[in-house]
């Protein structure tokens, strides 16, 4: 793996060789094939559709803090319409709808298409040297398969019955005898699924087969290795989702049973006497298959982040990364395992002690190398000279937070203790602190950073602060008081939680959720305006603002098709930052050394001008 | 008993495995916690410690750090602890011992869910259940029972006597339920098509439970009308006109009309006690009805028990 291949696939190096940028603005930026253009698409387009299920989870958030009061103001209510709110109160299917499609579009639509779409699709060629990605026309169709999966996911809103309702995780029989929403729910996720699977197909080969000359495997950046293990994830883990997203598809519109076993009584009436259905089938067949995937699924959410911090970290410590080796390794671990945990989702359905015992280890197990990436990271800092960048912010705010959502997932993966935390509020603390302070934190540091490479100027630090220090501390007061609400007993997707006792002995944090909630919305208006602003009015930089040591500030800001004015070779490591006996405290992968002392490295070649 | 009260951490517990479990909840966050206050710790010395300032340099060199190594295999261990001396052996012996041996003074109930209600079927005095067929499902006989006189069958109150063991045969007969009993650490799903036993065993009863609860502040509003659940009243209220609403210690349920009368007399907040304060909750999504989908728990006295199940068969 340690030996370097000539730069790329030849087919992707004629393409861009041909050059077929220059036509009209429909093919530049609509049907590109650009990776940067399609990741700025699937930048937008992710952060479009974070926000919209935020909204949806904000509107959740009235009828828990107010159960059954109306709206607050009228023309919302209005919106929404008589059958979704009747009487401006939000109603119970259309509560578990917002429920579902925020789940949904949180993980589907917004944050993977950001982590991996985005972040991955722009940045990784720029790192690996690359011109493009190795299928420009797969990464142009992966593109607009999401962008249909997302728009028929919305369209299932005005759909008889509304959208999905019966939560993320789509449970048959509840999903099979679910609204027609449910119908466009598959539909749009067979799409997502198809994206993904084209999209990652493109990753692996573009970072096997395109590196730059002398960009070995172990000087890849931590961020590349990252998004090449969360290919794999994707690729491997998807395939079960999709054909268990056709056959609850079959069973819903074709009357097949799979998800479904004999002697269902609905409504108190005989299952097969109103549908004539056969029955033979197995509600849990769908779990295991939905948990095959979604358990890799969150360490898709979560590696590219730490990615993403451990390039922040590096370059704001300016000291290489402690344990750079362990953390990839770690990583590659992290991906095997995450394979063979997915029945911990699922230890309340009965399974024998053997199947529990199994999934416990494996679960245990799995905890060590997520200890071990998130150690390596701290460490890190020991040593460094370390500057409060805007993202070195959100990077630092990144690791503590992480670190919350990965300890509160032991008591879950122990059987005995998640007899007690199961499906209750304490879940979605944890898993929140995972993909919201942690990997929304790591996205936002990941903009800030690379930023200057897309447009050519910094975001303002001044709105970065505005928008950081809020934005930590409401994340906590949303997630934190969860933890107690689940201690306490309260069970999660509940519609009224002063139904029961011991949900009316922790109503007030309810309160305290919603209102943080709701204040987080407000303080993500700095980090709007910074973010329109600065692409016309930021400050100018240089092409290596940052003074950081990968390949992608070799390239121009903003890169030229094709990427690099000249394509760079690679002559070390990642992160050769202070390197002793040296002027500057960086010395770039890119840089030739002077021909005897690997010590002072000629300035690095600074592009032409653009 | 101790104070029974509703927070922010347990809820009471009147099981007998309840204890392990709590036990285990709080090993593994003392864990988590001396491992986030040591990363905290340190994390924050780096920062002071190691910021950028004038005549300050980076190392190059990358320290040995032995401890991380050390702290590592020592979570590593702690963990291989809980697992194998705690999680493991407990759960078998909650989840799959009793069942299989012949305790003699066990009670065996079926658990059946739907949307959105819980059927507790308790075999007769012969001790045998019913044979039940969808197919004669009436409201008369929601359950489909050959012969519904021989069996009892309770909707919405799960009543069972105190300090026996209780075996569940949990199902459900149409979309997946999630039978969960929070003050006895009870989880389990109830699945169509499978119909798994749990057990466990009250070391409490209702009456003592009621007794050790303190009062709640039930604050008074349209989200109350329809609720099926009865109160024990802690205050008289007068109507505003002056007649009695409630008397202290009647057993009530909210109505349109009562809630109409609270707000009317100006009440907001109504000091109340549920009369079956062990709540039976469905901990799976299952539909629009999912959050009211609700049994009241009765653990009985053996008395109490013989006659609940006298009047269900003579029904
Ligand atoms: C930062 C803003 C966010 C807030 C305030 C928020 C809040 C919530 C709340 C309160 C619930 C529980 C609803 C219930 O149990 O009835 C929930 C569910 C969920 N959230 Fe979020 N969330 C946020 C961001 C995210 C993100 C970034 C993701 C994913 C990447 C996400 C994924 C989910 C999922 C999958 C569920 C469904 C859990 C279930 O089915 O029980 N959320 N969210
Ligand atoms: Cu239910
Ligand atoms: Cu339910």
């Amino acid at each position: 793996m340690t030996d370097t291949h000539p730069n790329g696939s030849p087919g992707a190096r004629e393409a861009h060789g041909g050059g077929h940028g220059e036509t009209s603005f429909l093919w530049k930026y609509v049907f590109s094939q650009d990776h940067k253009v399609i990741g700025i698409q699937y930048g937008i387009t992710g952060l479009c559709f974070l926000f919209f299920g935020f909204t949806l989870m904000m509107l959740m958030r009235w009828q828990l803090a107010y159960p059954n009061q109306p709206l607050p103001w009228p023309w919302l209510a209005e919106l929404l319409g008589n059958i979704r709110a009747p009487g401006g109160v939000l109603e119970a299917g259309f509560y578990n709808q917002l429920g579902a499609m925020h789940g949904t579009i949180m993980v589907f639509l917004g944050v993977v298409p950001i982590a991996v779409g985005a972040f991955g699709n722009y940045v990784v060629p720029l790192q690996i040297g690359a011109p493009d990605m190795a299928f420009p026309k797969l990464n142009m169709a992966s593109y607009w398969v999401y962008f249909c999966g997302g728009v028929i996911m919305l369209a299932s809103f005005f759909v008889p019955g509304g959208a999905a309702s019966s939560g993320w995780t789509s449970y048959p029989p509840l999903s099979n005898i679910a609204t027609q929403g449910q119908t466009w729910w598959l539909v749009g996720m067979v799409f997502l699924i198809t994206s993904s699977l084209l999209g990652s197909v493109n990753f692996i080969v573009t970072i096997v087969q395109m590196r730059a000359p002398g960009l070995s495997m172990f000087r890849l950046p931590f961020f590349v290795w990252a998004q090449l293990v969360t290919a794999f994830l994707l690729l491997l883990a998807f395939p079960p989702l999709e054909a268990a997203g056709v056959l609850q598809l079959m069973d819903r519109v074709f009357g097949t049973s799979f998800f479904l076993p004999s002697g269902l009584v609905v409504n108190a009436i005989p299952y097969a006497q109103t549908t004539g259905y056969s029955g033979g089938g197995s509600a849990l067949l769908w779990q295991h298959l939905f948990w095959f995937l979604a358990h890799p699924e969150v360490y898709v959410l979560i590696l590219p982040a730490m990615g993403i911090v451990a390039e922040i970290v590096a370059n704001n410590t300016r000291k290489p990364l402690w344990g750079y080796r362990l953390l990839v390794y770690a990583a590659i671990f992290l991906g095997f395992m995450s394979f063979i945990v997915w029945a911990h989702h699922m230890f309340m359905t009965g399974m024998g002690t053997v199947m529990s015992t199994f999934f416990q280890t494996t679960t245990m197990i799995i905890s060590i190398p997520s200890v071990i990436i998130l150690t390596c990271m701290i460490l890190s800092l020991w040593g460094g000279s370390i500057r409060f960048s805007i993202p070195m912010l959100f990077a630092l705010a990144f690791l503590p937070m992480f670190a919350i959502g990965g300890l509160t997932g032991l008591p879950l993966g122990l059987t005995l203790s998640d007899l007690h935390l199961h499906d209750t509020y304490y879940v979605i603390g944890h898993f929140h602190y995972v993909v919201a302070p942690g990997t929304i934190m790591a996205l936002f540091a990941g903009i800030y950073y690379w930023y200057p490479k897309v447009t050519g100027r910094k975001m303002s630090g001044l709105l970065g602060h505005l928008h950081f220090w809020p934005t930590l501390i409401l994340m906590n007061s949303i997630f934190m008081p969860m933890f107690f609400m689940g201690m306490a007993g309260l069970n999660r997707r509940m519609y009224d939680q002063t139904v029961y006792v011991h949900g009316r002995g922790v109503q007030p944090l309810s309160l305290m959720v919603s209102w943080s909630a709701w204040m987080l919305a407000v303080a993500q208006i700095p980090f709007i305006i910074n973010f329109f602003k600065s692409w016309k009015a930021g400050e100018k930089v240089n092409d290596n603002p940052w003074e950081a040591t990968t390949l992608e500030w070799a390239a121009p800001s903003p890169p030229p098709h094709g990427n690099f004015t000249t394509l760079p070779e690679v002559h070390r490591g990642p992160y050769e930052y202070s390197v002793p006996g040296q002027s500057g405290d960086f010395c770039p992968q890119h840089a030739r050394p002077d021909s005897a002392s690997e010590g002072t490295p000629s300035a690095p070649p600074v592009p032409a001008a653009h | 008993m101790d104070p029974v009260k509703f927070g922010y951490w347990f809820p009471a517990d009147v099981s007998t495995h309840g204890p392990s479990v709590d036990l285990l909840i709080d090993y593994v966050h003392y864990l988590a916690v001396a491992l986030f206050v040591g990363w905290g710790i340190f994390m924050l010395y780096c920062l002071i410690r190691f910021r950028q300032r004038p005549g300050h340099k980076a190392q190059y060199e990358l320290p040995h750090f032995k401890g991380s190594k050390y702290a590592e295999v020592a979570v590593a261990l702690i963990e291989l602890v809980l697992l194998l001396g705690f999680s493991i052996p407990v759960w078998a012996s909650i989840r799959y011992e009793l069942p299989r041996t012949d305790a003699p003074d066990k009670v065996v109930v079926r658990c059946i869910a739907e949307q959105f209600a819980w059927y507790f079927w308790y075999p007769g005095p012969d001790g045998e259940f019913e044979p039940a067929s969808a197919d004669r499902i009436k409201p008369s006989n929601p359950l489909g029972l050959r012969d519904p006189s021989r069996d009892a069958v309770s909707k919405d109150e799960f009543h069972f006597p105190v300090n026996r063991p209780i075996v569940v045969y949990v199902t459900s007969r149409d979309v997946i339920h999630g039978f969960n009993i929070p003050l006895m650490r009870v989880k389990h799903d109830a699945v169509p098509g499978l119909n798994i036993p749990i057990w466990f065993q009250a070391t409490k009863t209702n009456d003592e439970i009621f007794a050790a609860m303190s009062p709640e502040r039930l604050r008074i509003g349209p989200a109350l009308v329809g609720r099926k659940e009865p109160y024990i009243a802690m205050e008289a209220v007068k109507a505003a006109d002056g007649s009695d609403l409630l008397k202290s210690g009647d057993t009530f349920v909210f109505g349109e009309a009562l809630v109409k009368g609270l707000t009317g007399a100006g009440v907001q907040e109504l000091s109340v006690k549920l009369k079956f304060p062990v709540e039976l909750a469905c901990a799976q999504l299952c539909g629009n009805g999912h959050s009211g989908m609700r049994a009241a728990v009765s653990i009985d006295t053996e008395e109490q028990f013989a006659a609940f199940i006298a009047g269900k068969m003579a029904k």
